[in-house]
């Protein structure tokens, strides 16, 4: 019979409108507004997974998102989605499910024979019980635990949905949709503030649909204010995390209730800052202490009251109800009148409220002081057992037991908001004090139970939060009357005598036991207790084991209970897929790509590119079949032998104007610049404060007031910011300004013999002979009209110029160069080749300008020597950064050219004796070199200079048994003299 | 032989067109034919500065003119935007009116202008930008120095529309144009580019 259990004219659900799905490869039905919880208990089904740690059966406590047993694995193929509420999961057609944490069948788990051992898996049995023997930790118990450890599997193909972030500003956040929330978001609409309502369901009402009557048309009418910009509600939308300054994260879930994403997105994480908050995230009802409280069919009263009357679904025929408060009468009068047999209540108080006279007249037998001492049943309860007021066990039969030990505000978004709990000994329960943010709680979430209270509650929460930020409030419509009786408190949790068995913490499988164990073993605070035996660590965050977890804790530390404070708790309130966190950072767009202006021309000539910072640089150009070393080498050999062009637009350009502008750069670099003639560009070094370089680069007069500063790719940002800090604080009253050019202008390097020939024809009726451009000089011209910035710098040794031009202008130019340089042979070479001759001329770059190495380490002690002033120069000379025994950069080549050197090798006079304690120094850059015909490298070496022509060298690397003898020289491997680049 | 014709950012990743879901509720338009330039004022000079090229001093609020929209973008530094008229006639015009007040960086080339209009803009924005673009809070003439996404960008609302003028920087333009009409495409956009005679 298809769905047994669903009640005709019962419930909410959309009768109209029949759905089919799966769990564990059987086929039921539910209907449209169904939770795929809700479903499975009209088809009888309640065994619907097996615990974390014994792999005991369990089955669907809760109704919402405190539910710590029914989690399931939904989905199929890459979209398999683990450890997700079957009660939050909104039922689609084809909607495939399956239980977790088995081996077998959920009915049949081979695991479950962890119950047996289960006085050896007590709290922390994995510090204790697998102490040994040596070493077997690691190899044997380990793995083991980690194979039965956890729950669900996680999917093992890439997510194929989308997701985003996204940003919201409100001057009024109300958290949760129930009685408060809404008359909260009211009211502080109607004050004119802009507000943001966020439910969690896909319906608003909250705990007003348990009840018979749902206030539907105050509902309705409070949820037509919200349809625009200013008054905004977000359904199926749960507020995870609540931070500093009014920032609140919620996960939107867009698509999780169709069958696959349509277009767009399947989640939405918001960033959501509010002027104010209204936290009415309303209260869990808590189940009781006793054993074997946790068998399938065992279900918090309201919500077997809320599958009742809001999904037409009987938890079973005839149901046995244990119970501390009033409410759960409420409960078995609802299904007493709905056909469902409720031969007994049993009461834990002596005196129970108003409800128990009419429980009675409705034949239910009602028993006072009836503590629960034992559920009976196994794979489904089938009773309890219980001790009237002392006496001797009875049994009472039912196939589903409602429990109901009284409820605890939602604490989790107030504790994250900084409202430390304290235990209302008049409520018991632990209610949350003033948060130290601009929070107001609001309804139960405050511990006001009351619907009439509650909605009076929201409504001045609402309305005071607006009124605080200058809005005024107008009058206000009645709120809908309700007519409640008074209810009797319900005790402090009972703690049972006997322990085992009885499930604090289900979803972690803690229980009275282990936590008294922890108690014994010296963890006597909660904190500490929490992380001793895993309490309320679960993804439920404990929602449904707090308040008997210190209820335990106090009565096995002699303490009263108000001594006692929750746990801290932290986002996210509930579990959250870590693609919502990632949202569009993935992939292609896992971070921002800098491209230069040459970029599309570099990929459409076979540039393979390498990543520096956010830019993407050609690494070589694929030619043919040659691999990266063969098109590195050509690329090389024609820069030595013709020319080369490469592209150099991503070093840092920075603009300085002002006529303090020397003076600034004077102090900025080690090295002097208050000389530096117009139309001349010098190398600078600058350091740190800490005298350690920093970066280096060439800066250019322009004008007596102009300069133009180069940076390394890498340092850009920072050299700015440096500047920025420098200027800010040390030397304001320069007279300086700057910013940063890098984006404007195209740059590429035009390297080789014939550079000179290529620019010659390039530029328009501009002499570039040595007399107008010599080495480092610097000239203005144009090409086909188009400004164009000529540097005589070079990187590589070789003559060599760099041409600048406005950004886009920058593939005509390099192309115009490509056709002019075609009869010189030119080619374009990336950055593979850059390195290359850059170690072939021994000049340092970011593998040797490292964080920790000095002026003089580099061999450019002299140069920065000339210069009295410059930032870092006093720290530059502490005698740890002047000792001469720091290593220093040197060259090296293999005395057997066929060697391979490799960067981070480390030097040793002996390779057999390689350690710490005889390391010599490192290479930094090493590289084959078509030019030397054997690999070369740049190494700082101990003594330095002094062991120039020294054989006695070893390069080792240990990661791949290495050892190659290396001969030190001088850095330079390449026209030493410098007639090249002078030409 | 080749010829030196200006070649924006966008040349190859944007598309005109209509593109993404349902009604486009967006115009999503490339500004090429934008000139840029960064004003900085010399020490002491900021207040003259602003009033000779009548700049605002009030952060967070920029002047739109008929032809020229200027952002107050840090303490004595505007940037100013004007139809492109010449490569570095902004610059120059600038340079001459700021004379001995201001130094004047061109970065026409060095920034995209991306103008996103449309009843969505605020919602297309408010996937990326922190900032509070309500109507009450962002009226015509708001600008801003911040961040979209993971992206350095100046804001400012040009009219009522609401439209935003976005300035990125040209090597992060690809990249921000990907992200900004993935974002676009569940509330529908028109794309197009604008043309600008450069030679």
């Amino acid at each position: 019979m298809s769905q047994p259990f669903r009640l005709d004219g019962r419930g909410r659900v959309d009768r109209q409108q029949p759905l089919s799905f799966r769990f564990d490869g059987t086929t039921y039905t539910g209907y449209a507004g169904d939770t795929l919880a809700s479903a499975l208990l009209a088809n009888g089904v309640h065994l619907v997974g097996r615990s974390f740690k014994y792999h005991r059966p369990r089955g669907i406590l809760a109704v919402g998102a405190e539910e710590p047993n029914a989690l399931v694995e939904l989905r199929t193929g890459a979209r398999v989605e683990p450890n997700t509420r079957a009660t939050q999961v909104e039922l689609f057609d084809g909607l495939v499910a399956r239980s977790q944490n088995h081996v077998g069948t959920r009915a049949v788990d081979l695991m479950a024979v962890n119950q047996w051992f289960a006085p050896f898996l007590k709290a922390g049995f994995y510090y204790k019980t697998f102490m040994g023997p040596g070493g077997a930790w690691e190899r044997l118990w380990e793995p083991i635990i980690r194979r039965a450890a956890g729950l669900g599997r996680a999917p093992r193909q890439p997510d194929p949905d989308a997701y985003e972030h996204a940003h919201l500003h409100c001057d009024v956040l109300v958290v949760g949709g129930g009685p408060a929330g809404l008359a909260a978001a009211d009211a502080a609409r109607c004050a004119g503030a802009r507000v943001v309502l966020c439910e969690q369901e896909p319906r608003l009402g909250g705990a007003l649909l348990g009840e018979i009557d749902s206030l539907a048309p105050w509902v309705d009418e409070v949820a037509s204010g919200f349809d625009g910009e200013d008054a905004r509600l977000l359904g199926r939308t749960s507020v995870v995390g609540y931070y500093d300054h009014g920032v609140l994260a919620a996960v939107e879930r867009v698509a999780d209730h169709l069958p696959t994403p349509p277009e767009g997105v399947r989640q939405r994480l918001w960033i959501i800052r509010a002027g104010a908050v209204v936290l009415a995230t309303g209260s869990y009802e808590q189940p009781l202490l006793f054993q074997d409280n946790d068998r399938p069919g065992i279900m918090l009263a309201s919500a077997a009251r809320r599958y009742l009357l809001d999904f037409g679904v009987a938890p079973c025929r005839q149901v046995v109800v244990a119970t501390a408060t009033d409410d759960a009468y409420r409960a078995a009068l609802d299904l007493v009148a709905a056909g469902v047999a409720v031969p007994t209540i049993a009461d834990v108080r002596a005196a129970p409220g108003p409800f128990a006279k009419a429980a009675e007249a409705a034949g239910i037998e009602v028993l006072r002081g009836a503590v629960p001492l034992r559920a009976l049943g196994r794979q489904r309860v089938r009773g309890l057992e219980v001790s009237v007021d002392g006496s001797a066990p009875r049994r009472l039969e039912g196939d589903a037991l409602l429990v109901s030990g009284g409820f605890q505000p939602a604490l989790q978004l107030a504790s994250q908001a900084g409202a430390k709990a304290r235990f209302d000994p008049d409520l018991n329960a632990f209610v949350p004090r003033e948060p130290a943010q601009n929070a107001r709680l609001a309804g139960a979430a405050r511990g006001v139970f009351r619907l009439d209270a509650c909605l009076a509650d929201g409504r001045e929460a609402g309305a005071s939060a607006a009124r605080d930020l200058g809005f005024a409030l107008p009058s206000l419509p009645p709120l809908p009357a309700v007519d409640e009786p008074e209810e009797r408190p319900w005790p402090a949790p009972l703690v049972p005598r006997d322990g085992k068995r009885a499930f604090v913490d289900l979803q972690n499988d803690v229980t009275v036991a282990d936590l008294r164990l922890a108690v014994q073993e010296g963890y006597r605070a909660a904190e500490h207790a929490k992380r001793y035996t895993t309490l309320g660590m679960g993804t439920d965050q404990g929602k449904t084991a707090m308040p008997a977890g210190l209820a335990v804790l106090a009565a096995a530390t002699g303490r009263p209970l108000a001594e006692l404070a929750p746990t801290t708790m932290r986002p996210p309130v509930v579990p959250v897929a870590i693609g919502v966190l990632a949202g569009r950072t993935r992939g292609r767009d896992f971070r921002p790509i800098r491209r230069s202006a040459l970029h599309d021309w570099h990929e459409r000539n076979g540039a393979v590119f390498v990543e520096a910072g956010d830019w993407l640089r050609p690494s070589y150009y694929r030619d043919g079949a040659l691999s990266l070393m063969e098109a590195a080498a050509e690329e090389a050999m024609t820069v030595r032998r013709a020319v080369g062009i490469c592209d150099v637009s991503t070093l840092g350009k920075i603009a300085l104007f002002g006529p303090d502008a020397r003076t600034f750069l004077d102090r900025v670099y080690a090295n002097g610049f208050a000389k530096l003639p117009v139309g001349k560009a010098r190398y600078g070094v600058m350091l740190r404060e800490d005298g350690i370089v920093f970066d280096d680069g060439t800066t250019s007069c322009l004008a007596d007031d102009r300069f133009l500063m180069t940076t390394t790719t890498a340092n850009a940002g920072a050299v700015l910011e440096h500047l920025e800090f420098l200027h800010q604080t040390a030397w304001p009253e320069l007279d300086v300004v700057f910013c940063s050019e890098t984006e404007q202008w195209c740059q590429m390097a035009l390297a080789g013999p014939r550079s000179r020939d290529v620019l010659a024809r390039l530029l328009d009726g501009v002499d570039v002979g040595d007399l107008v451009l010599p080495f480092m000089g610097f000239l203005e011209a144009a090409a086909e009209g188009v400004p164009v910035r000529v540097f005589r710098i070079s990187f590589s040794g070789e003559l060599a110029y760099e041409l600048a031009c406005p950004r886009g202008y920058g593939e005509g130019l390099w192309q115009r160069c490509l056709d002019v340089g075609a009869a010189f042979g030119i080619r374009p070479y990336g950055v593979e080749v850059l390195s290359i001759l850059r170690i072939e001329k021994g000049h340092p770059a970011g593998q040797e300008i490292d964080g920790r190495t000095t002026a003089g380490d580099l061999g450019l002690g002299r140069l920065v020597e000339r210069s009295a002033t410059g930032v870092g120069k006093p720290l530059a000379s502490r005698r740890d950064l002047t000792d001469p025994g720091r290593p220093q950069l040197v060259g090296l080549r293999p005395v057997d050219p066929e060697a391979r050197l490799r960067g981070g090798a480390h030097l040793v006079e002996n390779p057999m004796a390689a350690s710490t304690a005889t390391d010599l120094g490192w290479i930094s850059s090493a590289h084959w070199s078509p030019h030397v015909g054997s690999w070369i490298a740049l190494a700082f070496v101990a003594g330095g200079v002094e062991r120039f022509g020294d054989a006695c060298l070893w390069a080792v690397f240990p990661l791949r048994n290495e050892a190659v003898e290396v001969v030190v020289g001088p850095v330079c491997f390449v026209d030493a003299e410098g007639s090249r680049l002078r030409g | 032989m080749a010829e030196l014709r200006f070649r924006p950012p966008l040349q190859e990743a944007a598309h005109s067109g209509v593109h993404g879901v349902g009604t486009p509720s967006l115009a999503i338009t490339v500004r090429n034919g934008v000139a840029c330039c960064l004003v900085l004022a010399r020490r002491g000079f900021a207040e003259v500065t602003a009033e000779r090229l009548e700049l605002s001093l009030e952060p967070g609020r920029a002047t739109i003119g008929a032809e020229r929209c200027c952002l107050p973008i840090a303490p004595g530094e505007w940037l100013v935007l004007e139809q492109w008229r010449a490569d570095g006639g902004l610059r120059m015009q600038l340079e001459g009116d700021a004379a001995g007040l201001a130094y004047v960086s061109d970065q026409s080339h060095g920034r995209q202008v991306i103008r996103v209009a449309g009843p969505a803009a605020r919602d297309l924005l408010g996937r990326g930008c922190r900032l509070d673009l309500h109507p009450r809070k962002c009226r015509p003439g708001f600008c801003a120095a911040t961040s979209i996404a993971e992206y350095a960008c100046a804001l400012v609302q040009v009219d009522a529309v609401p439209s935003f003028d976005l300035v990125v920087a040209a090597g992060y333009a690809e990249s921000f144009w990907l992200w900004l009409t993935d974002h676009a495409a569940m509330f529908g956009y028109r794309a197009a580019i604008e043309t600008v005679d450069r030679p």
